[in-house]
């Protein structure tokens, strides 16, 4: 079967190899481009880590982002051409009739094909990791405008979850390969399915997958990070939390009610003796403005639990795959 | 004597038509089994069932005494399917997929089936997507025969074989079925094909079993009876087929004639007008022996 499976692949792993190869090819030429940038804009006394412009920095950084898209988008690529035809094809050629007719059972039969794939994947994903990391520590090293590698444009690239991503999708185009070539295309479901596990899990869960350092700001507008957030954190988002035992006065009944007399110039204006207008304003409604941050150092606990969620999901798409070729008719 | 397949009340539902219905019947060990019927009558159905390629709606299906099960490695040993499509990994040359059938088979006769190629003239140097679809489907019959399976589901081997690779098949299977026992299931729409070769014959019609006898015994309680229709009545239910013309009458009877007027003359049927008679008649009475196998192999049959 793993002979069988690599005679079948060949051309669509042959493909993704070469991808993978002039992926690399792109990240040393654009390695190249950062450091030239770096040098550049050092010697006309620009800080781009202070926001400042520099155009060979803004050059790079645009190439740069289109090779982190495709990099990002390799996992998503191994889903579509390994994944999702993997069963789909055995079924629309009716050859799974012939081999769950041979002399081993379905199960044995489905682990072996996946895992054909799925250990090259593993060993091919952690070694371009490997390259990858060293990509994207340069980028933040030279050129980077705030976040370091904690960030999501370099957390979904580098370090181990997008090896785990590769191995969910893989599984994940391969269970739509089993049960939904029954209604409709596999390959359009799998685009869909794919794009929706990619976004929803750097918005709505990385984030949270490590306790988030909360950040109030003062009356002045200042926010003073702790140490923990020196280097290069993750700003995720920013907000309002409500000070306790503050009794809300006159103006304001809710949050959405402050914000919204706050946010008038007029009413602000009241309390620059207090504070910096807007912050000040807020304060003096029992709501601070905070921001909320994953500190840098939280990177590995984040990757090392996003892979362990891909990781843990896969098992659960590989046994569902198992128990619906085990009931289904051929 | 033991049997290889037995249903029992089987039956299987596609959305809301039945591809099979209320089949109950028992193939012998070491019989070829003939599986007659018209398109859609259930012959592929029944095959799939058995194979474990399909789950039944209702009803058993149980291969050499044991419930059939697709997940179990025993039941796959013994159990060797041809599918109707003839499905091959058409990338693979001949002798990889021969190959491939030794990986994923512990009883794989591997000389065989290379020389049931060989003997066929099929280069086992090509690949399978460049021979034409009869050597396609010799390549699928030498994967399902190098299985050395006990029992045999060849759903219509002989379809879009030459005359010649027909007859290489039949012995094919003779060979496999003195050597070792082999039971074989096939089906076929060509009676002719299969009234050399078959010890058993399973008829379907509209998705229920007509028939299920041995041949033998299915010969003997059948007969022709010819002569003046005017003369003589009989009983609608034993009466298959009849045809008059003018005042002769030729009918085909189930079971003993009984006594007949003088002008009356008995002959013997071949199986091809069973057959075609119980076709022409799907509402004919089931010819489903109650008797044991044993007794039908010994006693009623002598």
């Amino acid at each position: 079967m793993t002979w069988i499976t690599w005679r079948r692949y060949r051309v669509r792993i042959i493909s993704l190899g070469l991808y993978v190869v002039a992926l690399i090819v792109f990240m040393v030429l654009t390695q190249h481009a950062f450091q030239n940038a770096a040098v550049v804009c050092s010697r006309l006394h620009v800080d781009i880590n202070q926001g400042d412009y520099c155009n060979a920095a803004s050059l790079a950084k645009s190439h740069g982002s289109l090779v982190e898209t495709a990099i990002a988008l390799l996992p998503f690529f191994i889903g579509l051409v390994l994944g999702t035809p993997l069963v789909a094809n055995e079924f629309e050629r009716k050859t799974n009739r012939l081999a769950w007719s041979q002399g081993v059972t379905r199960t044995r039969w489905l682990v072996r094909t996946w895992l054909t794939l799925a250990i090259p994947t593993v060993v091919v994903m952690s070694l371009f990791a490997l390259i990858v990391q060293w990509w994207a520590t340069h980028i933040v090293t030279s050129i980077s405008s705030g976040g370091g590698l904690i960030e999501p444009a370099q957390m979904r690239i580098s370090g181990v979850a997008p090896i785990a991503l590769a191995l969910l999708l893989l599984t994940l185009g391969m269970l739509i390969g089993i049960i939904v070539r029954r209604f409709f295309s596999p390959y359009a479901t799998s685009v869909v399915a794919f794009f929706v596990v990619m976004g929803v899990m750097p918005t709505l869960v990385l984030s949270s997958l490590a306790a988030k350092i909360v950040v109030p700001t003062s009356p002045y507008g200042i926010t003073k990070l702790p140490n923990a957030l020196r280097s290069r954190p993750w700003f995720i988002s920013s907000g309002y939390r409500r000070i306790p035992g503050f009794h809300v006065g006159t103006h304001a009944r809710s949050v959405s009610a402050v914000i919204q007399y706050c946010s008038n110039t007029a009413n602000w204006m009241k309390y620059n003796n207090i504070g910096k207008g807007y912050p000040a304003c807020m304060l003096a409604h029992g709501l601070q403005v905070i921001s909320i941050y994953q500190p840098a150092s939280h990177y590995w606990i984040l990757q090392w639990r996003e892979a362990g969620l891909y990781v843990a999901a896969t098992g659960v798409l590989l046994s569902l795959s198992i128990w619906s070729i085990r009931r289904w008719s051929a | 004597m033991t049997v290889a397949l037995e249903t029992v009340g089987l039956g299987r539902r596609y959305l809301i038509n039945w591809g099979l219905r209320n089949c109950s019947l028992k193939v012998p060990e070491g019989s070829i089994a003939g599986l007659v019927g018209p398109n859609g009558a259930g012959k592929s159905t029944l095959i799939r069932l058995a194979a474990g390629m399909s789950k039944p709606s209702e009803g058993t299906v149980s291969v050499f005494g044991e419930r059939v099960d697709p997940n179990s490695a025993a039941f796959l040993a013994r159990v060797g399917y041809l599918d109707q499509l003839r499905p091959l990994y058409k990338h693979l040359r001949v002798e990889e997929m021969l190959a491939w059938g030794e990986r994923l088979n512990t009883s794989w006769d591997m000389v065989s089936a290379t020389r049931w190629l060989v003997d066929l003239e099929i280069p086992l140097d090509w690949k399978i997507s460049l021979l034409s679809t009869g050597q396609q489907a010799q390549v699928a019959l030498a994967v399902c025969m190098g299985k050395s399976s006990d029992l045999l589901l060849l759903d219509e081997p002989m379809a879009s074989l030459d005359p010649l690779a027909r007859q290489g098949v039949t012995q094919m299977l003779l060979d496999s079925v003195a050597e070792k026992g082999t039971t074989v299931l096939l089906s076929s729409h060509i009676v002719s094909e299969l009234e050399p070769i078959c010890d058993y014959l399973i008829i379907l019609s509209k998705s229920r079993v007509q028939v299920s006898a041995p041949t033998e015994y299915l010969l003997a309680n059948h007969h022709v009876l010819v002569g003046p229709h005017e003369s003589q009545s009989f009983d609608p239910v034993n009466v298959i087929s009849s045809k008059i013309a003018g005042r002769q009458a030729t009918l085909l009877v189930q079971g003993d004639p009984g006594t007949l007027g003088p002008d009356w003359q008995v002959l013997s049927p071949d199986l091809q007008e069973i057959v075609l008679a119980y076709l022409a008649k799907p509402s004919a009475e089931q010819f489903v022996p109650s008797v044991e196998m044993s007794d039908l192999n010994q006693g009623e049959l002598s």
